[in-house]
């Protein structure tokens, strides 16, 4: 059974617990059940504020266009995320529920690192004439995922009724974050001609397949809390903006790190030759990024039911 | 609700039955307004702004013009809804009448009676006059009231509002300082006084009224802070078989009645009558066509409505718990209304009041200072100060009580008797074992019959007297009244004098002695000693247990297990920093007239809104039920530490008899913008971060909407729950609904659910 598979169980367990408890008071309009879906984005404070680990606190990213075989290299300022929960109203002023969130960012230009691929040139017959060492000057950045599911308790001041209002939520779960390997990541760089020293050739572009040490999932402890205020506009509807804090902590990936990998693949007529080994430290930076967000502002609707 | 349906039908005919009926004051019943509602009453104020909204006041930008009619529209509808106005009754219809003699039959302007005891009159932009019912109390003749309403009349006709309005406006404009626009202000505002009265007094001319009223009136207008008539009230008064106040506790020297006509009027909206009689003497002297006429209109008619008013000021005393005043302006009415029950029932309901605020520590707050007070009424007011705690309670529930043997099948006297009864158990120094069960003539005659006895021996044989006084003077006081068989005092020797501050021992002589008060007090002690030990057991529970019973207690107060409940119109108000924005407000209020209109409670709780929306489908009894509700409100609100009794406790039984319930709920929803404070400001710019997680929740928190409800009870004629949830964020429509709803779900519950 695969870890998705355990959480699903998991929130389908707590939403037939949570559907059959009665909450004690009125809800809004009498309707107890709250799911809400909001989107939300924040600044990318950890590379600002934190010392240079790696190149985590570099906040541009490449991005390769594939019309004119070129690299753009854009700022990336803001992680987006995509909420979901469902809650229902125990008392007044408390709810408890679920909540799953999807994160989505752009990682730094260098997440792959100044890595340098070599590979070797074979004629018609096989004789070797020439090994090459690219120094990539351009590496497509690495996009990220985060999914996080969180039990939630929301409380609202005791003057106040739920879910109207303002509301804080705070929540305790676990984060999985991955490299999107959807996605096609290409490099650029001048090879170093061989024989002559110093020479270089023109620039290639060579796609890169993420490597194995990428594919493993980043797993974090997440702490989160959400200030927010729901304003009412239909009797089965609200709107919910706010903002939220998520501090998570990615567990240390020893195990699975990706050491001795190697990060370009390369086409099939292409010999691999050398791989750049990523530090462990730089690894767990990437992955705290990826798990924390001081402030996200966000806006959704609240379907009451 | 038992009759609500039939109302409507039912009303319609009472109403014309009723219009023609004359008060008859032996059964004399709290005016209500009759008839059909004028569109002043009907309309709401923005259907009112909406039908002048194109209009541009001449001398008035379009902009200016628009806050004006707003302004005028909102504050006298303020008053409209105060549930002060009576229409359609008899004071009104004379007032009507004598204004038509001098504007003719086909004016548009209408005349409302204002339930005050301030001597008043005043005219609004719309056309509307109110006169209050202390103005009528005072009068003498339907001339003076001629005058009254002739200089309203001129301020309506010369459009005073309007001109005091630009006037405004030019003066705020202005380059000087405060003082000085107050000054300007107050001078324009003078200007225009003149000029009413002289206009004023050309109507009333040619309506053909006597020139020496004229002046008159203004001697009501400056003694108007005395009662509307002035007699010693003799000690004699309070005397009966049971209760006699020793003379000393009268004071024969009371402040003589003084006040200057020329008094500095340089910042007052009137000219000082001083000079307003002069200037009324110039204009009345160059006219020379003076009719002769103190009365056009039936003599009786005018006392037959000055009566009436001055009941209804003993009305208004009691609901500004001024029950001095009341009781002196009862003593006034009894000398042609002797026995008249409703002056009766309202002296105990006075007498009660003084009982239960002395009870509760709260009796300065309901008395007068007497040497604030001129005239005859000072030697009642200084009474009232003199008497110690035990003495008032005495005076005042022998009051109330001989109201009860006046009236002993009364179902009012009886709760009034009742409510006095629990104060009495109340009080701590109050012991029915103190009291002696003679009256006072009784002790009186006995000590006389003593000192007699002692002069008699005396004079026979000074051997034996020495011995029997000697023997007397070894027991204490109340020994000696104990063994002179119920005689409380005696003589023992020829000096001594009857102990006159005793009075109040004898007061009680036959009701101490009465089962049916000795039920009552029983009773209600038992039940204070029962919560005093509640009291005491919760005092001794440990902190989380009060906690505890604390949040049940609360839970319990608004966990009513309602199924019917009457709602009184909610008010709405825009708070915009410290001010209230108008504008808003009434935005905001028709948004909530809307939410009430499609609102109609949800499956287990029955709502009966009383409020101006009803008056479309139930007109004038919907008005009275809510003029009466909202006076209920503002009765018990002013003092909530005090358990006070209704001014109005049989029109209170009929709504409750109407509507099925006596819960009544009062809503109030502010929709607040709280500015943020400069400290705040100060404090995000010095440390930035701070700002970054507090300023969101800091600027969702400054918009907030307050919904505040008061749940009363006409039976105990308490507040049953104040509750008040906050909501932050902007006020709509659906937010009021859904509290609406939670709050008549919270009162639907029971406790234990």
């Amino acid at each position: 059974m695969t870890t998705f598979n355990k959480y699903t169980l998991t929130s389908l367990f707590l939403l037939v617990v949570l559907a059959n408890t009665h909450a004690q008071n009125s809800g809004f309009l009498g309707k107890k059940n709250m799911f809400s879906i909001s989107t939300g984005g924040g600044i990318r404070v950890l590379p600002i504020i934190l010392p240079e680990v790696g190149e985590v606190n570099n906040l541009n990213y490449n991005k390769y266009n594939e019309s004119d075989d070129s690299f753009d290299e854009k700022k990336n300022l803001f992680k987006w995320n995509v909420n979901f929960s469902y809650k229902r109203l125990i008392k007044r002023n408390l709810a408890i529920g679920i909540m799953g969130q999807y994160t989505t960012y752009q990682a730094s230009s260098n997440v792959f690192g100044s890595a340098y691929y070599s590979y070797s040139d074979y004629d018609y017959y096989g004789n070797n004439y020439g090994n090459y060492t690219i120094n990539p000057s351009r590496i497509s950045s690495p996009k990220f995922n985060v999914f996080s599911l969180r039990p939630v308790i929301t409380l609202s001041p005791k003057k106040s009724l739920l879910p109207m209002g303002i509301s804080h939520t705070f929540g305790l779960g676990f984060s999985v974050m991955q490299m999107n390997t959807n996605k096609e990541y290409y490099f650029a760089g001048s090879p170093i001609l061989p024989g002559e020293y110093g020479a270089t050739g023109p620039l290639e572009t060579h796609q890169l397949i993420a490597p194995e040490g990428f594919k493993n999932n980043y797993w974090g402890l997440d702490f989160f809390y959400s200030a927010s205020i729901n304003y009412p506009i239909t009797r089965f509807m609200m709107i919910e903006f706010g903002y939220d804090m998520r501090v998570g902590y990615a567990f240390p990936n020893r195990g699975k790190r990706m050491a001795n990998e190697t990060l370009f693949d390369t086409n099939s007529d292409m010999e691999r030759i050398s791989e750049r080994i990523l530090n462990a430290d730089f690894q767990d930076a990437l992955a705290h990024e990826g798990m924390f967000s001081i402030l996200s502002l966000r806006l959704g609707l609240v379907f009451v039911f | 609700m038992k009759k609500f349906t039939l109302i409507p039908l039912f009303t319609l005919g009472l109403s014309l039955f009723v219009t023609a009926q004359k008060t008859d004051f032996s059964n004399f019943t709290p005016i209500q307004s009759r008839g059909d509602m004028p569109d002043d009453f009907a309309l709401m104020t923005f259907e009112k702004v909406n039908e002048e909204k194109d209009i541009v006041i001449d001398g008035l930008g379009k902009k200016e013009s628009k806050e004006f009619i707003k302004g005028i529209h909102y504050g006298i509808d303020e008053i409209l809804r105060s549930g002060r106005v009576i229409y359609g009754d008899e004071m009104t219809e004379y007032v009507t009448r004598v204004g038509e003699k001098i504007t003719g039959k086909n004016s548009d302007i209408r005349f409302y009676i204002l339930r005050s005891n301030v001597v008043n009159a005043f005219s609004t932009k719309q056309g509307i006059i109110f006169v209050t019912e202390g103005l009528l109390a005072q009068l003498s003749n339907e001339a003076q009231l001629a005058f009254v309403l002739a200089h309203e009349i001129a301020h309506y006709q010369k459009e005073h509002v309007v001109e005091g309005y630009k006037e405004n406006v030019e003066i705020a404009r202005s380059r000087v300082n405060n003082d000085s626009k107050i000054k300007q202000l107050s001078q324009y505002s003078k200007e225009k006084e003149f000029e009413a009265d002289g206009v004023g007094i050309e109507l009333y001319n040619a309506a053909g009224y006597s020139k020496e009223e004229l002046f008159d009136v203004f001697d009501v207008l400056l003694y108007s802070y005395l009662p509307f008539d002035l007699k010693s009230i003799p000690s004699t008064y309070w005397n009966t078989d049971q209760l006699v106040i020793p003379e000393s506790y009268f004071e024969t020297e009371f402040p003589d009645i003084s006040v200057e006509k020329d008094y500095d009027d340089s910042k007052s909206s009137h000219p000082n009558i001083q000079s307003r009689s002069e200037m009324i003497l110039d204009i009345v002297e160059n006219i020379n066509n003076w009719g002769e006429a103190q009365f056009l209109l039936p003599e009786e008619d005018f006392y037959h409505v000055r009566n009436i008013a001055r009941f209804e000021t003993v009305r208004n005393d009691l609901y500004a718990f001024r029950y001095g005043d009341a009781i002196y302006s009862i003593y006034l009415l009894e000398q042609e209304f002797p026995n008249n029950k409703y002056l009766q029932v309202c002296k105990a309901k006075a007498w009660a009041g003084l009982l239960a605020f002395k009870v509760e520590g709260r009796y300065t707050s309901v008395t007068t200072s007497p040497s604030k007070v001129q005239g005859d009424p000072h030697q009642l007011h200084q009474l009232l100060k003199k008497l110690d705690k035990k003495q008032l309670v005495t005076v005042a529930f022998r009051q109330v009580a001989d109201v009860k043997q006046q009236f002993p099948e009364d179902g009012e006297v009886e709760a009034i008797y009742q409510y006095a009864v629990q104060h009495l158990a109340r009080e701590k120094n109050f012991k029915i074992s103190d009291y002696y069960e003679i009256s006072f003539q009784e002790a009186y005659d006995a000590f006389q019959k003593s000192l007699d006895e002692l002069n008699k021996a005396d004079s026979l044989t000074s051997t034996d007297t020495t011995e029997v006084v000697k023997e007397e003077k070894e027991l204490s006081k109340y020994e000696k009244i104990k063994r002179s068989t119920g005689a409380k005092e005696v003589a023992t020797s020829k000096d001594d004098k009857f102990d006159e501050d005793d009075f109040y021992l004898y007061a009680l002589s036959d009701i101490i002695k009465d089962d049916h008060f000795k039920q009552s007090y029983d009773s209600h002690k038992s039940d204070l000693e029962a919560k005093e030990e509640e009291e005491e057991k919760k005092r001794q529970l440990a902190y989380s247990e009060r906690k505890q019973l604390k949040k049940q207690e609360d839970k319990e107060k608004i966990q009513m297990g309602l199924e019917e409940i009457i709602l009184l119109e909610p008010r709405a108000i825009q708070v915009k920093g410290n001010d209230i924005d108008i504008e808003k407000s009434e935005e905001l209020e028709i948004d909530l007239r809307e939410v009430v209109e499609r609102f109609h409670g949800n499956s287990n709780v029955s709502v009966y809104k009383v409020g101006s929306l009803e008056y479309k489908s139930h007109g004038t009894y919907m008005y009275n039920q809510k003029a009466a509700l909202v006076n209920s409100l503002s009765h018990l609100i002013e003092y909530e530490e005090v358990s006070v009794f209704p001014v109005d406790y049989n029109l209170n039984k009929e709504i409750i008899n109407d509507f099925g319930t006596g819960k009544v709920a009062f809503i109030i929803i502010q929709s607040v913008h709280q500015r943020l404070s400069p400290r705040k400001i100060v404090f995000y710019s010095i440390f930035p971060p701070v700002w970054l997680i507090a300023g969101p929740v800091t600027f969702m928190k400054s918009f907030y909407t307050n919904f505040g409800v008061a749940v009363f009870d006409l039976e105990t004629y308490a507040f049953n729950v104040f509750t008040n949830q906050q909501i932050s964020g902007f006020t709509s429509k659906m937010e009021m609904e859904a509290l609406m709803y939670d709050f008549l779900n919270q009162i639907n519950k029971t406790s234990d659910q």
